[in-house]
């Protein structure tokens, strides 16, 4: 039986992507939908979405940020950085467990049956710098001679972009197939690097590389919604870090950086009663019968 | 300290509504459309 | 770290500034103006009973489109003899303005328009640059992405072969 959570990222899949008029029209949704950015990592560029893609939006908006300047408009990415600060203010990380689609990608596929890998702590820090240089610093500064630069993260690296736009689009327009060249290859072999690693380990995307998680990321300690770890209670089982999806081990701390607040641990892995969750700093207490109680003392 | 945790969200929240709006203002709405209603080839590894 | 965070924002400042003060082309003496245009002009431009016309869909923030002007240019000077039609369409949100400097620093021949969403909905633009061929006001083909200048002009050779009627 799916958790309530599945519902929801199935629900969030789609109502990202409900343009089902792509394949007769073969072309993109161009109404003013567009110019809101889904919560998710979502290719604008994919036939069948109906918002932008927030990491799009905004590297498009710095790439272009000197000739906009020059025509007396100052666009500098404030509304895209308005929308994800509001979510990121009130719930953190949260739309990574529960919207994403790309997120939702890698947990059915981590379901293969495998024998799974953790990957070192410190990878999980690099995200931060695909952020800085692919999102920020490369759109900003590498322009060419008139002031333009260029989409760094969704050229070079985005497998998401690859899935959700790279391939329906060439299927759609068999005219571009011939306009593919190493740029393409290069994209195919990261998103199926990453189809790979997804098998054997959790959510890689998501902890190694996405500048939209590494954004969300800095929320978490500060947000509205916020996690809290029970020290008193845990009895440092570590059954929240084997359940994990982001392979979090919340017994260290609550609201780390890669914590998407899932809520599995609280809901699933967690006997004690260790773990539980607060709004604006009001707890929020599980009822206790909605769990087989098992407490500390009958272990 | 626990107070100013509590308050934290909601400061941070009131700071991007003004970021928000600001960006609303400067006409950034049509410009993230502009760019979204067009396939980028570039995007895509094409061109 | 809030140091390192202001020593960033500072290079991005002066990255920004220091990009931003490069000499402009001087105008030159026939200023090609990119003016508006809408759907019915654009028809009446196309129904013209001699040579095929490219029109050509673009915008200022695309690159494969400023990647592809200059061979569209080069060309234009090769064949506007012979009958070449050129018609370029900015499809840029900001209004003529956003495709001016590029033609300025182009110096391009041929005459750009600036269309609104109308004429992005009419001729169903999916993507830039998008070249539709035009024969007497029929669409005949449509060409899509960055193309090679050997593609062009092979392009071009073969239309104005049926430039004689």
């Amino acid at each position: 039986m799916w958790s309530l959570r599945r519902w929801i990222q199935s629900a969030a899949t789609v109502l990202s992507n409900p343009y089902v008029l792509f394949p007769f029209t073969r072309n993109l949704y161009q109404g003013k939908l567009k110019s809101v950015c889904a919560p998710g990592l979502n290719c604008y560029s994919c036939p069948a979405a109906t918002g932008a893609c927030p990491i799009g939006a905004l590297q498009t908006i710095f790439a272009n940020v000197r000739p906009s300047f020059k025509a007396g408009n100052f666009h500098i990415g404030l509304y895209v950085l308005g929308l994800l600060g509001i979510t990121g203010s009130l719930v953190g990380r949260m739309p990574c467990a529960w919207l994403c689609p790309f997120g939702f990608l890698q947990e059915l596929i981590h379901k293969i049956p495998s024998r799974k890998i953790e990957i070192p702590h410190w990878m999980i820090y690099i995200k931060y710098g695909f952020l800085a240089l692919f999102v920020i610093l490369l759109p900003l500064i590498v322009v060419d001679g008139f002031g333009y630069g260029t989409t760094w993260f969704c050229k070079y690296v985005c497998p998401a972009g690859t899935l959700e736009a790279g391939i329906p689009i060439l299927i759609l327009q068999p005219q571009l197939r011939e306009l593919a060249g190493w740029l393409y290859v290069n994209k195919i072999a990261i998103l199926a690097l990453f189809l790979v690693l997804m098998v054997f380990i959790r959510r890689p995307f998501c902890r190694i590389v996405c500048p939209l998680g590494a954004i969300y990321s800095l929320f978490n300690k500060v947000s509205v919604f916020r996690m809290v770890h029970h020290p008193d209670k845990c009895v440092m089982c570590k059954e929240c870090y084997n359940g994990c999806p982001m392979g979090v081990k919340f017994y260290e701390g609550a609201n780390q950086l890669d914590c998407i607040r899932c809520l599995k641990c609280m809901q699933e892995s967690c006997k004690f009663y260790a773990i539980s969750y607060e709004i604006a700093g009001l707890p929020v207490q599980e009822k206790e019968g909605r769990k087989k109680a098992i407490t500390a003392d009958q272990v | 300290m626990g107070q100013d945790k509590r308050k934290s969200g909601f400061l941070l929240l009131l700071l991007f509504l003004v970021v928000l709006v600001i960006g609303i203002n400067a006409g950034e709405v049509a410009t993230v459309w502009e760019k979204a209603v067009s396939i980028c080839l570039a995007c895509i590894g094409i061109g | 770290m809030c140091k390192k965070m202001i020593a960033g924002i500072m290079i991005v400042l002066i990255c920004m500034l220091t990009g931003c003060s490069q000499d402009e082309a001087p105008p030159p003496s026939e200023k090609n103006l990119v003016v508006p245009i809408d759907v019915a002009g654009i028809e009446a431009l196309l129904n013209t009973r001699d040579c095929p016309v490219m029109l050509v869909a673009m915008a200022s923030w695309c690159a494969p489109c400023r990647a592809e002007l200059p061979i569209l240019q080069k060309m234009y000077e090769k064949y506007k003899d012979k009958g070449l039609r050129i018609i370029g369409i900015s499809l840029d949100i900001g209004g003529p303005s956003a495709m001016q400097p590029l033609v300025d620093q182009m110096g391009l021949g041929f005459p750009v328009y600036w269309g609104g969403e109308a004429v992005t909905a009419k001729y169903s633009i999916s993507a830039i640059p998008l070249t539709y061929v035009v024969k007497k006001g029929k669409i005949v083909e449509k060409i899509l992405g960055q193309r090679s200048e050997d593609f062009i002009e092979g392009k071009i050779v073969s239309l104005l072969g049926e430039c004689k009627e």
